[in-house]
This record gives structure tokens, C-alpha cells and sequence, in this order.
């Protein structure tokens, strides 16, 4: 045998020792959550909606602030405070202006802590977040709801949620936090009071399906929410529910995993994600469906209402060659009609948090990672004025306004 | 780059090369669960330690050394608490004319320069950088692993 033949032959035999794989077991999600962090929702775009994924998914959500057990949260006067969380740590922005800074970080970027999802209390005084530990393949996630006050003082740990998929939700009072409990076989709605207590079953989600995020109508009446059931067809999409479980309605069919309820701040009517390529909205009782956007912008979704209720704003995500994409920031009026284009990334988009509007609906913040740029961002309500809070792409935004001395 | 930027690269190594990652970490450690472990881990290993790598070497590299650094723990790990009949075709020593058998006989260095040639197809200076070497240190490295497995496979083509 000759040595120019030696290599290939041997090539070949290694070939046969250790056969190529096919990649499929492939699961970037289950690298997050090893690493302790969580990834965008997004991904489920791209991506069926699986179990174990929605739970590392939501586990990545989770980010936030913890350390050594506080609270973080961030408050921020004047145009309020957002509170958002990237993958280690807790940070706080004043939107006005400097002062981007970590408030709280997980004890050990070696442990799974995971902390995650926060959301200000509608009256700015609190905040709830979860926090626990990021499960992977074969280990599941434990999280717990948590709340504290305004300045970070006193987090109170108030029910454990398993894998807690999805977001969390303050009732318009303040007293209730509406969460998704997956664990023990089943993934389901419960509430639990703020002030602590015990947690309250709202839905009874066992086995093949899944109830996550709710959100409280305006006058905590109801509790609207995603259910996906893809064993019962037509069985998934939204749904709406009293607090005490009573009073279950499905008001629209939705594709597995779609859904995502937001209530218009005048409580008739509610914008969801129909699907992986529209926005929907139809009166609270599912009546007079209409679809706002779809096909373009392409992949339009996680549309979020402006403060007086006028306007929506959302992402979408055009494709470029490649299998990857851009991302864009979009606000219309709640009509579907005076759709403008406030922001465009670059090639390409890896991770980002959906658009939010601030307390007084004249800006909005987002995140983003997309080729050269990263961080998280400000832009007023009409395209102008874009400005970079912090350098960090972060996976929940929070915007509130803080009551004077409430902060930090 | 800043560390959100080191880790939109290392997702993207993830996507496209997971499968070279897993079929090195597969003839490292043995088996089909334990490369996917050691991938999952190397690549966690090198999220959390982003802020670490210096930007001035090769991310790939770098990568591929968390990932290496996984594979060859469960390996250890592996080694440590299996019978010597164990079936690894890497681990066949009773079959000398095997060639899974050759290479577990390769000092570890010779092994894994050879697993990252051949099952990664990594050029000379990625290996330096996967390894902590110097590039003529691999080319130096491979040369005697081609020896040795040559000569054993000759051996038992006679």
C-alpha cells in the first residue's frame, strides 16, 4: 500500500469507526439552559413547539435579578423604570438617560440559577419575577414565582411553577400574580395573591396540553390565555377564564402555540398572534375576528397595545437568504390600517425581546442582537430618536412608572 | 464583540456545525450520550465563560477546546467505571488489527489530533487552537499518529 493511498483509505476507515451524525439530535435550547440562561419565545417561530422546549424556553425567560435573593428592579423615575434581565444577571435603565446597571446576578454563573420574566406591578410598587434552577435535557426546571418591592427589598418567594412556561400576570388591582405551573405532568394556570397565600388552580391543563400566558382583562374579570392542545383539533387557541376557573371559553382557534392574548386597555378587545404569519384581534367574547397584518411585513407578531389603546406595535422578522433574518419593529393603528416601519436591523437577528411601549406611549424599547448590533434600545413612538440603553440583548422587558420613593 | 456578540457566533458554530462537534465527542468518549453531553456542556461551558475568550484567537478554537475539555472528562468518567470487555470500538485492545483498537493505543494527544482532522475537518492551525499547541506541533503530531496507525494497519493487511 502506498502512502499517497494510505490517508484517504484511512480516512474511510475512520469513516466506519465513527459514522457522521445526522444532527438531529441537535438542541441549542437545552445549551441555554445548561448555561443558565434562557432564550427568546421567538424560537418558536422557527421551531414546533415541544414540550421540553417550551420549558427550557421558559426557563431562559426566566433571567432575572436575584442574587442574593433580592429583588431586583429597576425604577426609574419620570418615563418610569424598565426592568429587563439577560442571561446572568438583573439590570435596571432609566430610559431618560444613563444609569444602566446590574442589580442583581445569579450566585454563580456555573450553577443553573436561572432568573427570569419580570413584570411591574400595574401600580409600579413591585415587581414578580421567577427564579430557581434551569433544568436540561433529562432534568427538569424548578422555578418559583417571586415578587418584591419597587427598591428590591424583601423578594418573597410565593409558589413554585416547575418549568413555569410563558409569562407572568398582575391583575389590574395588584393583589393577584396569574402564572403557568408546569410540572407534574401537567402544565396549567394558577394564581396566587401577591401579598403571598396559597396558590389557586385556575385551569387543569394534564398531559398533552398547555395553558400559559395569561393576561387579566382591565376589569380582572377574566383571564385570557393559550391553550395548545394538538391531540384535540380545533381544541388550541385562545381561551378565556374567570379566577376562580370558572366561566372556560375558547373565543378563537389557533395553530398550536400561538396565541398569546393581550387585552386592549379598554378591555373589548384582544390582539393575539394568529398563527405563525398574522396578527389577529376580535371583540373579548371571540366575536368579529379580523385579521390586523399578515404575509407582510413577513412573520409579523407579539403585538402590544400603546397606552391609550389607538395603536399597536410589533416585530416581524423578513427572511434574507439563507435560512436567516432580519428584524423590524412595526406600529399600526388598532385598525390594521397606517402601518410604518420604526426600525430595521441589520443581517442578522439572534436574539431579541418583543417591542413594549412606555407608560406614556411616546417611545418604545426593544432588544436585539443582530450582526454588529447588540443591546437593548429606545425609539420614539414616530421611528425617531433611537437610542441604545445598554449594550445588552436581554429576553423580557418591563416598563412602568415607579411611584416617588417607591425606587431604589 | 462584545459578549452578546461571542454568543450569537457560538450559537451559530452550534447550528451548523453540531454534527462534527458530536461525532469528534463520540469517538472521544465512546458513546452516543455521552458525545451529546460533552457537546451540550462544552458548548455551555463556553456561553458562560464568553466574557473569558480574548477576541484575539480563534472562537472555533476556543469552542472546540470546551468542547474537547467535556468529551475528555467523560471519558475519564467512562474509563473509570467500565469493565476492560468493554465493546467501545475504541476501546477493543484485545483486537489489534482493529483499527478502533489502534487508536485507543494512540497517545491521547496523537487521538485527538486525529479525531479533529479527520472526523472535524479542522485545518492544521484550528487544531492548534482547539488544543493549546503550536500549529507545527500538530502537523508533527499527525505525522506520528499516521505512523503509527500505517503500521498497524499494514501489519494487518499482510
Amino acid at each position: 500500500m502506498s502512502s499517497v493511498n494510505w490517508v484517504p483509505e484511512l480516512a474511510a476507515a475512520l469513516d466506519q469507526l465513527v459514522p457522521p451524525d445526522d444532527g438531529s439530535r441537535a438542541n441549542w435550547d437545552d445549551v441555554l439552559a445548561r448555561a443558565g440562561t434562557r432564550r427568546r419565545p421567538w424560537l418558536r417561530r422557527a421551531h414546533p413547539r415541544r414540550p421540553l422546549r417550551l420549558a427550557i424556553v421558559i426557563a431562559l425567560l426566566l433571567l432575572l435579578l436575584a442574587g442574593v435573593a433580592t429583588a431586583t428592579y429597576l425604577l426609574v423615575r419620570g418615563n418610569g423604570g424598565v426592568a429587563f434581565s439577560n442571561h446572568f444577571r438583573v439590570l435596571v435603565v432609566n430610559p431618560n438617560g444613563p444609569g444602566l446597571r446590574t442589580v442583581a446576578a445569579c450566585p454563580a454563573r456555573r450553577s443553573r440559577c436561572a432568573i427570569g420574566a419580570p413584570v411591574w406591578s400595574p401600580d409600579g410598587k413591585r415587581l414578580a419575577f421567577t427564579r430557581g434552577r434551569a433544568g436540561g435535557m433529562t432534568e427538569p426546571t424548578y422555578m418559583s414565582v417571586y415578587v418584591a418591592a419597587a427598591s428590591g427589598k424583601d423578594p418573597k418567594r410565593l409558589a413554585s411553577c416547575g418549568g413555569c412556561l410563558g409569562h407572568l400576570a398582575w391583575s389590574p388591582n395588584d393583589k393577584w400574580i396569574a402564572f403557568n405551573r408546569d410540572a407534574k405532568g401537567e402544565s396549567s394556570l394558577w394564581i396566587v395573591a401577591a401579598a403571598g397565600g396559597k396558590p389557586h388552580r385556575v385551569t387543569t391543563c394534564p398531559g398533552r396540553c398547555l395553558d400559559e400566558d395569561p393576561a387579566w382583562s382591565p376589569d380582572g374579570r377574566l383571564i385570557a390565555f393559550t391553550h395548545s392542545e394538538p391531540a384535540r383539533p380545533g381544541g388550541s387557541g385562545v381561551y378565556t377564564v374567570r379566577h376562580d376557573g370558572s366561566a372556560l371559553t375558547q373565543i378563537a382557534t389557533v395553530a398550536d402555540g400561538w396565541g398569546t392574548p393581550k387585552w386592549s386597555p379598554d378591555g373589548r378587545l384582544i390582539v393575539f398572534d394568529d398563527g405563525p404569519d398574522s396578527i389577529a384581534v376580535m371583540n373579548a367574547d371571540g366575536s368579529h375576528l379580523h385579521v390586523l397584518v399578515a404575509g407582510k411585513p413577513v412573520n409579523p407578531g407579539a403585538p402590544s397595545w400603546s397606552p391609550d389603546g389607538r395603536r399597536l406595535v410589533y416585530f416581524a422578522t423578513p427572511r434574507v437568504p439563507g435560512r436567516l433574518y432580519r428584524a423590524e419593529v412595526w406600529t399600526m393603528n388598532a385598525n390594521g390600517r397606517g402601518k410604518e416601519r420604526l426600525y430595521r436591523s441589520g443581517c442578522c437577528v439572534d436574539l431579541w425581546a418583543p417591542p413594549i411601549w412606555s407608560p406614556n406611549g411616546r417611545m418604545i424599547a426593544f432588544s436585539i442582537s443582530a450582526g454588529s448590533t447588540h443591546g437593548t434600545f429606545v425609539i420614539n413612538a414616530d421611528g425617531t430618536g433611537l437610542r441604545r440603553l445598554g449594550s445588552t440583548t436581554v429576553s423580557d422587558l418591563s416598563w412602568q412608572r415607579i411611584p416617588k420613593g417607591e425606587g431604589p | 464583540m462584545d459578549e452578546a456578540g461571542v454568543w450569537s457566533q457560538i450559537e451559530s458554530l452550534y447550528r451548523a456545525d453540531f454534527g462534527r462537534f458530536e461525532r469528534v465527542a463520540r469517538a472521544m468518549a465512546g458513546d452516543r450520550d455521552a458525545a451529546l453531553d460533552a457537546v451540550q456542556e462544552g458548548f455551555a461551558d463556553a456561553l458562560r465563560h464568553a466574557g473569558q475568550w480574548a477576541g484575539s484567537g480563534s472562537l472555533e478554537g476556543w469552542v472546540w477546546r470546551c468542547v474537547v475539555n467535556r468529551a475528555r472528562k467523560a471519558r475519564q468518567r467512562r474509563s473509570a467505571s467500565e469493565s476492560p470487555t468493554s465493546d467501545d470500538p475504541t476501546d477493543r485492545t484485545e483486537r489489534d488489527s482493529d483499527l478502533g483498537a489502534r487508536l485507543a493505543t494512540l497517545p491521547e494527544r496523537q487521538r485527538l489530533v486525529v479525531f479533529l482532522r479527520y472526523f472535524a475537518d479542522l485545518e492544521y492551525k484550528e487544531i492548534a487552537a482547539a488544543l493549546e499547541i503550536e500549529t507545527g506541533t500538530v502537523s508533527a503530531t499527525l505525522h506520528a499518529a499516521h505512523a503509527n496507525l500505517r503500521m498497524g494497519y499494514e501489519e494487518a493487511s499482510v
